[in-house]
């Protein structure tokens, strides 16, 4: 399948399954939406990530004036970690830890799935995205899927995004493995 | 009006530091008018520190030095009782007296240096060797440039963490010497998958042990028995909401630019540490919240753009208006709006998304 066919199949698999938020908006009208942690509520399968996140501080962040993109584990990742690191995560003394766990998940600025598409196709077939976490996310694809990572270890976007007045959430099916 | 601004490589820096601050408030307030609330970040300036000083220099006059009497009927051992209680009381109060001096000294520093690109009791890269770290620097245009943060050296604070004992050259705390060798071990043995503290770039070059908010930097290859040389308040531990804001960094709040962008214009101060903007209450220096997340991605004009900016990622509210096309790209990070040459790939103007 050649790289045009591929995105072009990519993008219709988008249309034709449509969110309440699809990106039939103009921008400013996209704006007006519920903020990322506002958005994040009505989200049932990111529920734990929701959580987390209010549990790492960084809920006023992410309601601020400020866009993100957020690439969340969807609440069955998360419940797929062992229960050591779980508890390590939820607890005061690993905080930290889960701060830089998230901060890895999130990228600066707004990129919708036709941005992510795009920039896809322009890179032939993978591109990098920088987060706020000192690092680049890796962004490919894999067969009709998005991938972020490589492998075995690489993490699939679930469904539609949700784009929100600050940003946008991507539900992911695994944590983000860092690259070494 | 938008502001672009079309920089040069090479702008010239502007070294904040608390004491220039202070001393500039005036020369601020002028750089910061264009920009709508100059004045907010000066109001909230220069803070940090002072009560400290102030709560040592009061010490003085309450301290009770007995004169030293040899009256009829007092005994040698009595005097010499006396005596002994006057030295201490001395010797207490010179160690104030020093104490308040090593506190003030770096800010003497920088004040007979003057302004310039100068680094004061600091390394380049930030890592403190006493004083206030110095975290950024503000261009020329207001924008922060983050200083040597994949150094492994940027913003540690040399010497033993608060509470713990000094030993020799670094510190071996007793309390919880076992709880951070404990830290320490399972740091070298548990695989890190899931660590992503320590994928950080700059903990992947030393030594580091995670306890109680902070990463301790070790010597001697990061050892149970390794004595710690440093330390560095985390993100989401000692640099927490409900927590003090270091007093071993900047008491500068940050550009009244990032302030408005990220804060909501309200009247807190900020921050800047670690990439992460905070709020912090002004009058308590009680960090308040995580106001930012920003990358420290460095972006110069005239310099290739960072990686990890093929996506277009411009905000909702300016597509309209920064759309990329043949000549020029536009990218968003860290509150600002970069326009880039298509083909060359090279930053063509840094753009303010505030007006």
């Amino acid at each position: 399948m050649t790289a045009a066919v591929g995105l072009a199949v990519l993008l219709a698999l988008g249309a034709c399954e449509k969110v309440p938020n699809a990106q039939d908006d103009t921008p400013a009208a996209a704006a007006d939406r519920p903020d990322l942690m506002a958005a994040l509520g009505d989200i049932d399968g990111l529920s734990t990530a929701r959580n987390l996140i209010g549990q790492a501080g960084l809920d006023e962040a992410l309601s601020g004036p400020a866009p993100y993109t957020m690439f969340l584990p969807s609440n069955e990742a998360l419940k797929a970690l062992d229960a050591e690191t779980s508890a390590r995560l939820t607890s005061e003394e690993g905080r930290p830890e889960l701060v830089a766990l998230l901060r890895y998940h999130i990228a600066p600025g707004v990129i919708t799935r036709q941005d992510l598409l795009q920039a896809i196709e322009s890179g032939g077939g993978k591109v990098d995205l920088a987060n706020v976490a000192d690092a680049t996310l890796s962004i490919q694809r894999q067969g009709e899927r998005i991938a972020i990572g490589t492998g075995d270890q690489a993490a699939m976007v679930i469904g539609n995004p949700v784009e929100t007045g600050n940003g946008v959430i991507y539900e992911i099916d695994r944590l983000i493995a860092p690259q070494t | 009006m938008r502001k672009i601004m079309l920089l040069t490589a090479s702008a010239a820096l502007i070294s904040v530091t608390p004491a220039l601050a202070q001393k500039d408030h005036g020369n601020k307030e002028q750089g910061n008018k264009d920009r709508g609330n100059g004045g907010k970040a000066d109001r909230d300036g220069g803070y940090g520190g002072g009560k400290k000083q102030d709560r040592r220099s009061d010490k003085g006059p309450d301290r009770n030095v007995s004169p030293i009497s040899f009256g009829n009927g007092v005994s040698q051992k009595a005097v010499n009782k006396q005596f002994e209680r006057a030295q201490k009381s001395v010797r207490d109060d010179v160690r104030d007296a020093r104490l308040d001096v090593q506190v003030r000294e770096p800010q003497i520093i920088r004040d007979v240096r003057g302004g310039g690109r100068d680094y004061g009791d600091h390394d380049y890269n930030g890592a403190v060797r006493n004083g206030a770290a110095q975290l950024y620097e503000v261009r020329q245009d207001g924008r922060l440039r983050y200083l040597g943060q994949r150094d492994n050296r940027y913003a540690l604070i040399q010497g033993c963490p608060p509470g713990l004992a000094q030993n020799g050259n670094g510190c071996l705390p007793p309390g919880q010497a076992r709880k951070i060798a404990r830290a320490i071990g399972q740091q070298n043995q548990r695989s890190s998958y899931y660590d992503y503290l320590s994928y950080y770039p700059r903990f992947q070059q030393d030594n580091y042990a995670y306890s109680n908010g902070y990463a301790y930097r070790t010597g001697n290859g990061g050892g149970v028995s390794s004595l710690i040389t440093a330390f560095l308040p985390l993100v989401g531990g000692a640099l927490f909401q409900g927590n003090s804001w270091p007093q071993q960094y900047s008491a500068q709040p940050v550009p009244a630019y990032y302030s408005n962008y990220y804060g909501n214009g309200d009247n807190n101060g900020y921050r800047y540490a670690n990439n992460t903007l905070f709020g912090v209450s002004p009058q308590s220096q009680t960090i308040t919240s995580i106001a930012g997340l920003l990358t420290g991605n460095d972006f110069n004009v005239g310099e290739r753009i960072p990686g990890g900016y093929d996506a277009y990622n411009i905000p909702y509210n300016y597509r309209d208006r920064y759309q990329d096309n043949g000549q020029s790209q536009y990218r968003y990070s860290d509150g600002y709006v970069y326009q880039v040459d298509t083909k060359t790939r090279l930053i063509q103007a840094a753009i303010q998304l505030l007006t």
